[in-house]
């Protein structure tokens, strides 16, 4: 190994992301090069400033001032929206009754248009159908965005707005205009998630639905904004003449430019003679090296207007038995019955696996880090506590995965081990640490007979706790349901239990089995409620039979109540997997052998 | 970000939570002042989310969500000078506009080092430790093999560590030594 290679390794190397073999090669050639031996003491401390200069940014409240930056804006498209639609009634008021005439006046513009295709254009239209000329079966010639991105077909009905999307990796939208909602179906997921006033925020009814021919809908936008450029999407519309199969048509060129700068072209052809849309040029921003590849660069989209369209998503291609889960944005659920959904919540820590192995640990150097073997009502805890960076030859570095956890723990001799066997609780602290003589005093076992359901009430089984903190064998509260507000994570149910000046707020997620995604805990010391700890749970995951856990959990202590101390924040990581009988180490979960060579303490 | 697209708009604030270090970090380095970079922080992110069904691939959330911090820092840098102009046209000339000018942000050597990287080296050092996540999430994030996500860390400290000894930073941070 050289001097380059080896400096490209360094920070796998701090960070113990080596396998055995490189690790080795990286530590014989740092022995044998002084300057790598100081680059690498360098980069640890390099790494140490970077750490410490992400602390001292803090977590600014921005969060909140986005959002509110977001409806402000909203707000604000939707004023232009009603302030031009008010500008349009007030011109259009004087013909109220001419607008056929109106449309018949711009068709006869067009010298050889008959009042036949007037009538047609006019009264038979009922839907816009556009079909992209993507082939499902052939999503390895696309570049890669279009196979995320490349739509097949659009369905827009002209009567009532609502409008459906079908992109060719199997997803699919459904626009209901009046309703405000929508619904969108993502294969990987195989659910339909409905949302909410899809189009309109909260307050705002979307005005109602004028039919419009497809000229009006498809065409008019590009006609005006080549003749009067307004601030839309399209920075600049260029309005040509073109001819498609020796018919002359009209052909829009229209340009925007996406989040990064980049400008693309969409181009419309339309045929002025039957008033209608012809046909549709995507353009997609691709690599150099996929244009090189040889790789599509635009579909084409052909329009035709049917009488009939699709009636739900499910004609989409959307398999029929696919569930439908509801999301609720900031909208109130129904309020549903606390003991159904308690009991819901319950159900879902009864089902929860009763055999596995937990890793806990946070990516703090200096915190405990725990590893849970539980065997029906069997539990064992070890917990070990990583020395910090003084101690280099214990230290583990992190962040570091479940497994590089684990294969630290098994060298280290754990700070205190636990073991319910059914029938008793075993802790066993130690070794203490070496006296003057350096003599080790020996591990200690305090036994205590308690009842299972007890040892788990009382905080025996932490994962299930952490994910379901309700029942009468667990809290005093009684909840009741409470309103949603900016409090409640979404699609979340929000229960208020208050006992005393003590409050527990919990929102359960009905999405991932009613694990309690947020709690928050209140005291009232001087007649305001204050908060005195928050916990988060995210990233779910599913285990092979279908339950959640969540691995990862933010834990919020804001000090007790007098004297407030100084609040503090850690996150950990959770990782679960469900084992076998046979698949637990052996003697593990043995009382009698966490009792050998040990003094027992009184029970 | 998918939870976005499906329509979770409350699901946007956690990837608010999750990417405005990175993304602070990355705007002081350009701005200099920690005001300017939070106000440019949050015009981006709501930039970003109007514009979020446009992004056409959620793997690459953050580095489309720098490249409009990007131009939300320029239009503020443009907007900023403008008005400096402004001020300097309506006082007397000798009047040091640049007085009313705050301090740069703490650390600012070491945030304007790391804007100044090539991209792909800016972005996984932001993602690692503004981000806070492992190097095996940095890659699942990014959409790049682990090995890569720890070459291109290594290359940019050593990049990084040699900018700031360039600019005398080091010397005075005391905790970043190059020994050379």
């Amino acid at each position: 190994m050289n001097c380059q290679e080896c400096r490209e390794q360094l920070v796998a190397y701090v960070e113990g992301l080596l396998d055995e073999s490189a690790r080795r090669d990286v530590e014989a050639h740092l022995e044998a090069c002084a300057a790598c031996g100081a680059e690498r003491d360098a980069a640890v401390r390099f790494q140490g400033r970077l750490v410490s200069d992400a602390h001292a940014l803090g977590q600014a409240p921005l969060a909140e001032a986005v959002m509110e930056g977001i409806l402000r804006e909203q707000t604000f498209r939707l004023r232009r929206i009603a302030a031009r639609r008010k500008y349009l009634r007030a011109g259009l008021a004087a013909a109220a009754t001419l607008i056929a005439g109106t449309v018949l006046a711009s068709l006869l513009w067009e010298r050889d248009v008959t009042l036949a295709d007037v009538q047609e254009a006019v009264g038979r239209e009922s839907w816009i159908h556009i079909r992209y000329d993507l082939d499902e079966t052939k999503l390895d010639e696309l570049p890669t965005i279009m196979q995320n991105d490349g739509i097949v077909e659009v369905w827009i009905s002209l009567r009532d707005g609502n409008r459906y999307t079908h992109w060719v990796n199997g997803n699919a939208e459904f626009h209901d205009w009046a309703r405000n909602i929508s619904h969108h179906y993502k294969k990987q997921y195989g659910y339909i998630a409905v949302q909410w006033r899809s189009s309109y925020p909260p307050g705002m009814k979307p005005p109602e639905w004028k039919p419009k021919t497809a000229w009006e809908s498809a065409v008019g936008p590009a006609e005006q904004q080549a003749r009067e450029p307004k601030d839309t999407k399209y920075v600049r519309v260029e309005r040509h003449d073109d001819t498609i199969d020796g018919r002359n048509v009209l052909r829009f060129d229209r340009f925007f430019k996406d989040e990064t700068g980049e400008r693309l072209l969409n181009q419309l052809w339309a045929d002025p003679k039957t008033r209608r849309p012809v046909r549709e040029r995507l353009h997609y921003r691709t690599s150099e090296a996929e244009r090189k590849q040889g790789k599509r660069q635009s579909v084409t989209g052909v329009y035709d207007f049917p009488q009939e369209g699709p009636s739900s998503i499910y004609d989409l291609g959307v398999p029929p038995q696919t569930k439908v889960v509801l999301i609720g944005n900031d909208i109130p659920l129904p309020k549903p019955d606390v003991r159904k959904i308690i009991a819901a919540a319950e159900k879902a820590q009864h089902d929860f696996p009763t055999s596995y192995r937990a890793v806990i640990w946070t990516n703090d150097a200096d915190r405990e880090i725990e590893v849970i073997h539980r065997q029906g009502e069997k539990v064992r805890r070890d917990r070990c506590v990583s020395m910090g960076p003084e101690r280099p030859a214990q230290h583990l570095p992190l962040p570091a995965s479940a497994e590089q956890v684990l294969e630290w723990t098994r060298k280290q001799v754990p700070a205190l081990v636990s073991l319910f066997d059914g029938e008793r609780l075993l802790e066993r602290t130690g070794p203490a640490g070496a006296d003057a003589a350096g003599k080790r005093d020996l591990p200690q076992v305090r036994v205590t007979r308690m009842a299972a359901e007890d040892f788990f009430a009382s905080g025996g089984n932490p994962i299930v706790l952490f994910q379901w903190p309700v029942g009468p064998a667990i809290t005093s509260y009684v909840y009741e349901v409470v309103s949603g507000g900016s409090e409640t994570p979404a699609g979340c149910i929000a229960l208020r239990g208050e006992k005393g000046g003590s409050r527990s707020d919990i929102y359960l997620d009905p999405s991932v089995n009613y694990i309690c995604v947020r709690s928050v805990n209140w005291f009232k010391p001087h007649g305001e409620w204050e908060k005195t700890t928050e916990q988060w749970l995210s990233r779910f995951q599913r285990l092979p039979g279908g339950q959640w856990y969540a691995a990862r959990r933010l834990w919020i202590d804001y000090g007790g109540p007098e004297p407030r101390r100084h609040r503090s924040q850690e996150y950990w990581n959770i990782d679960l997997k469900v084992l076998k009988a046979d698949e637990f180490p052996a003697g593990l979960l043995d009382a009698h052998k966490l009792l050998e060579g040990v003094q027992q303490k009184p029970e | 970000v998918e939870q976005c697209l499906n329509g979770r708009s409350e699901a946007y604030r956690h990837l608010v939570k999750r990417y405005q270090r990175p993304l602070l970090s990355y705007l002081t380095g350009l701005l200099g002042q920690a005001s300017e970079a939070e106000e440019a922080a949050q015009d981006t992110f709501v930039r970003a989310y109007s514009a979020l069904d446009r992004l056409r691939k959620p793997d690459a959330f953050f580095s489309w969500l720098l490249a409009i911090g990007t131009r939300v820092a320029k239009d503020q840098q443009r907007a900023a000078q403008r008005n400096r102009k402004i001020a300097r046209a309506l006082s007397r000339p000798e009047a040091p506009a640049d007085n009313l000018e705050a301090s740069p942000a703490a650390n600012y050597g070491l945030r304007r080092a790391i804007s100044g990287l090539p991209a792909v080296y800016r972005e996984v050092i932001l993602v690692r430790y503004y981000g806070e996540l492992s190097c095996s999430e940095v890659a699942a994030r990014l959409g790049m093999p682990l090995g890569t996500v720890t070459k291109r860390l290594s290359r940019a400290h050593a990049m990084l560590r040699e900018r700031l000894a360039a600019s005398n930073e080091c010397e005075a941070a005391k905790d970043c030594e190059v020994d050379r």
